[in-house]
């Protein structure tokens, strides 16, 4: 039924962002060896595993409007705790510990930008610094011990052929697509996202829904932290700092509009894939990391440029009614 | 009851806001800790924010404007080393090391305004694209090993002081007040405000947004390589890791210093007290000799506090 309401308006556009992706792959699978090797390709996928859980999360709440700077620092603190409580108090408890402590700092943020009012670029950034102080104070630098039986389930065993690590994206991606595309909450989400104050007028819970998203982008980020622990298999306080810019960087790559309103979870999905492979990819081909920063760089740029012109033709009517360039 | 009109000027004008924490902030610092409470420490803190207050400065002028710059600290670490290696510690090419930085901090300033103004990328992606390509760019000149140094007179620009005031004081006190001659008495200073309280009105009223906005980013990258030069003075020696935490710092300097990140609401003189700020808690929080975590614990709540203050108050104006 939801469906068929939200049907006419064109709420994703994963399209571009697909095809840039399978350009990108068929291109490094057909000219290099090394890239096509099964070995490379698994490694590929546990290499995004992190980076596509946090971006979900991040995805849902650009799409809610406001950006999460913090997920970084909540991954690095995840890690922290673990290490620090995994050993002496159990993987159950530590994990309970864990996501107890990340769901307050979402309900933080949440709390401060729907009720407070308060821009969601600095509060996040605030809660950043706040997690990162956190995670430094618990494990000033990288160690702690993770018991083997846990690194054990988590890397080791395998369902059909792919590490159980891999299958909580898998999972993360299945459940979180149920909630965005046929739930009230989607519907809701979308609405806050494109027009906070139609949405409020019209009696959807904009509090409600913020302070949601807010706690689940903490909550993948503290999921993709205590998976980290088990590939690294031990703590590191400095572990999630490139994936903040890295998950803002695949959403919008694969579409999701960073003014809200627009994009979902398969636009997550290709968005991370190409991110996350570009500097495998690269790697293949023998690029120095010192031009691939270049390289990443040009490449952003150029697709998102080319996925806003392509989006603009065809809403070209919608534009020349809100006055074409003067609106960002 | 009769509120006091100093209050009532202090609570809608939000750099006396951030002005009065500020001074608050200091003596407060004195109660709990007279041994640091010298005007010579104090001015070690002013010697110590310098590059922030200039970043910051270049920072305000694009968040004037509504849009955000996540390529200061790149554009401040490629300078510094970009810099180091033309100066190579001589006198006679200070000079022109000096303007052939500002020059690249210039340019990498107007391909962002370039990128989020004509192709229409939104400036988070943009600028934060610029700065990993900045970055590389940085790597490449360098070759993953930063050379040279600074010259003794830029030295003595970033580590001397007249008696206890540092001499560095001069290059940001002249940046600011340029800054503030520009917002205050210019037509460019006065666009980049309208730009960013409403981009449609500033439109309709005949400025040149796409220009404005450019603008804006050019100033930032040249305060922001300025910022970088004043680090290799104050340091010596180029350094590959000092970046990331100017990006961030100079928006939360802004914000502290009472600049509003929906734009069009701040003055340029933030820069000062929001950098003062910054620096003041860290140089607060070493005094008490606490831990790296807990100065970060500390930081981000001041941060959140003076947000959520900000927030709180203009809510209480609209209603």
């Amino acid at each position: 039924m939801l469906s068929n309401r939200v049907k006419g308006t064109k709420r994703e556009n994963w399209l571009i962002a697909s095809l840039a992706y399978i350009v990108l792959f068929g291109v490094a699978f057909c000219f290099s060896d090394t890239f096509r090797t099964p070995r490379n390709l698994m490694n590929l996928i546990v290499q995004i595993t992190p980076l596509g859980i946090i971006t979900l999360g991040q995805a849902l709440v650009i799409i809610s409007g406001g950006i999460d700077l913090s997920v970084g620092s909540v991954v690095s603190l995840a890690t922290a705790v673990a290490a620090v409580t995994m050993k002496n108090q159990g993987v159950l408890a530590s994990i309970l510990e864990i996501y107890a402590l990340c769901l307050c700092l979402g309900l933080i943020n949440g709390l401060a930008i729907s009720v407070f009012n308060m821009n969601s670029f600095v509060t996040t950034l605030a809660t950043m610094i706040i997690a990162q102080g956190l995670t430094l104070h618990l494990l000033p630098a990288p160690g702690g011990i993770i018991p083997y039986k846990f690194v054990k389930l988590i890397m080791r065993s395998s369902i059909l052929g792919l590490p159980l690590f891999c299958w909580f994206y898998v999972l993360a991606g299945l459940v979180l697509s149920f909630f965005l595309y046929k739930t009230r909450f989607g519907l809701n989400l979308y609405s806050v996202g494109g027009n906070k104050t139609a949405a409020s007028l019209s009696g959807i819970p904009v509090r409600k829904t913020l302070i949601a998203v807010y706690m689940l982008s903490s909550f993948m980020a503290a999921s993709a932290g205590i998976l980290m622990v088990a590939r690294i298999s031990c703590g590191d306080p400095l572990v999630g700092h490139p994936y903040v810019l890295d998950s803002i960087g695949a959403a919008a790559i694969g579409g999701v509009s960073l003014s809200g309103g627009r994009g979902g979870i398969v636009s997550a999905v290709f968005g991370t894939l190409i991110i996350g492979s570009v500097s495998n990819i690269l790697n293949m081909f023998s690029v120095t990391p010192y031009w691939q920063y270049v390289f990443k760089s040009i490449m952003i740029i150029f697709a998102i440029t080319l996925a806003t012109k392509l989006e603009r033709l065809t809403h070209s009517n919608n534009i020349r009614k809100t006055g074409g360039s003067t609106v960002r | 009851m009769r509120i006091h009109p100093l209050i009532k000027e202090i609570s809608s004008n939000r750099f006396l806001f951030s002005l009065t924490i500020l001074v608050l902030f200091i003596v407060f610092s004195g109660i709990v800790q007279p041994n640091y409470f010298n005007p010579s420490h104090i001015f070690t803190v002013v010697q110590q924010a310098a590059p922030l207050i200039i970043a910051t400065l270049g920072q305000i002028f694009v968040v004037l404007t509504g849009a955000i710059d996540l390529s200061v600290g790149s554009i401040l670490i490629f300078t510094d080393v970009f810099a180091a290696s033309l100066m190579m510690g001589s006198n006679e090419r200070t000079m022109y090391a000096i303007i052939l930085s500002v020059i690249v901090g210039a340019l990498f300033g107007c391909l962002n305004g370039l990128g989020v103004e004509f192709l229409g990328l939104p400036p988070l992606v943009m600028t934060l694209a610029s700065s990993l390509g900045i970055q590389g760019l940085m790597y490449l000149w360098c070759r993953g090993f930063p050379r040279g140094g600074a010259s003794p007179i830029l030295r003595f620009v970033g580590t001397a002081r007249w008696g206890i005031v540092p001499v560095s004081i001069v290059v940001w006190g002249s940046a600011v007040a340029i800054g503030f001659l520009l917002t205050r008495f210019t037509r460019l200073g006065w666009s980049l405000k309208f730009l960013g309280s409403n981009r449609r009105a500033a439109h309709v009223m005949g400025i040149n947004c796409k220009i404005v906005g450019t603008v804006a980013y050019v100033l930032s990258g040249m305060f922001a390589s300025l910022a970088g030069i004043l680090i290799l003075g104050y340091v010596g020696i180029p350094s590959l890791v000092l970046g990331d935490d100017y990006t961030m710092a100079s928006i939360a300097a802004a914000v502290l210093g009472g600049v509003s990140l929906s734009g069009g609401t701040g003055s340029v003189l933030g820069a000062i007290t929001g950098g003062l700020m910054m620096r003041y808690i860290l140089a607060l929080l070493t005094a008490f000799n606490v831990s790296a975590g807990i100065k970060y614990i500390v930081e981000g709540v001041v941060i959140f506090t003076m947000v959520a203050v900000l927030a709180f108050r203009e809510k209480g104006g609209n209603m």
